[in-house]
């Protein structure tokens, strides 16, 4: 997978704050299909990766959601959160926990704007500090997006089988 | 004060380069302080500086053989590390993209 920095689709990735990072991408689509798409529960798992099935989603402010990954295997995860608030359609912020020992619960703000035919997304997620952003980001960003992943990621699994 | 979390000590740990190095030079089998520090050029103090952040984050463990001090690969279970980064991974560079096929695949299909 390449990131083609020309295209009018290329995932843009800015940190607007101190304990915030935010990606976005446009699509070309109108904002109530994007709107819908993104909370269908049976749509959910065509994009979220790593086999995700649904547990839980009630998407209403106040309601939830619960997410696992890989499930029924030894790389089984789950992430889940609370809605905060729920404006369709264009906004939506939920609290993102990765369930287990690294979890660390984090705010999600999703903005969806209509641009011409099409809509701009943004997800923002706020950190408590500094930090635990940086350390968040350093390889999907400042190391030069997927090969700072892919680095990343050659060498835990190195580790993981030493 | 700021209080680290272990999730923000692994973190932090793993985001400098000289560290991760020194993480893939263990995973090939245990060793000194000055072992470490003679690829990088780096002095004594340097390294244990860089050891002693890798420690803190359970990611290596030392011990004290004689005058030298013997380092090898830490408890923290990596595997768990990398369940959360994959996450991480797939919000900032997949995600987006994959949901863009879904909407232009599923174009009339739904509301």
């Amino acid at each position: 997978m390449t990131v083609d920095q020309q295209s009018p689709h290329a995932v843009s990735f800015t940190k607007p704050s101190d304990l915030e990072f935010k990606v976005e991408r446009t699509f070309d689509h109108p904002i109530e299909r994007v709107w819908a798409a993104y909370t269908d529960p049976a749509l959910i798992p065509q994009w979220w990766g790593q086999g995700t099935t649904v547990d839980r989603l009630d998407v209403r402010t106040g309601g939830g959601y619960r997410f696992v990954s890989n499930p029924g295997t030894d790389k089984e995860s789950a992430v889940s959160g609370d809605f905060l608030e729920v404006s369709p359609p264009d906004r939506l912020v939920q609290t993102f926990e990765m369930e287990g020992p690294y979890g660390k619960p984090f705010t999600q703000t999703v903005e969806l704007e209509r641009v011409g035919d099409g809509t701009l997304l943004a997800i923002t997620s706020r950190f408590d500090s500094t930090e635990e952003r940086d350390g968040v980001v350093n390889y999907g960003a400042e190391q030069g997006a997927i090969g700072g992943w892919a680095r990343l990621d050659a060498l835990l699994k190195q580790l993981a089988a030493a | 004060m700021v209080h680290y979390s272990p999730v923000d000590r692994t973190f932090a740990a793993l985001a400098d380069p000289t560290r991760r190095v020194v993480l893939e030079r263990l995973g090939q089998g245990s060793a000194t302080i000055s072992e470490l520090a003679e690829p990088f050029g780096m002095s004594l103090t340097g390294m244990k500086k860089h050891v002693r952040i890798l420690e803190e984050a359970q990611l290596v463990a030392t011990v004290k053989v004689g005058r030298t001090r013997l380092c090898h690969l830490g408890p923290r279970r990596l595997d768990d590390v990398r369940g959360w980064v994959d996450v991480y991974r797939q919000m900032v560079n997949e995600q987006l993209d994959r949901f863009g096929d879904v909407l232009d695949r599923t174009k009339g299909d739904r509301q």
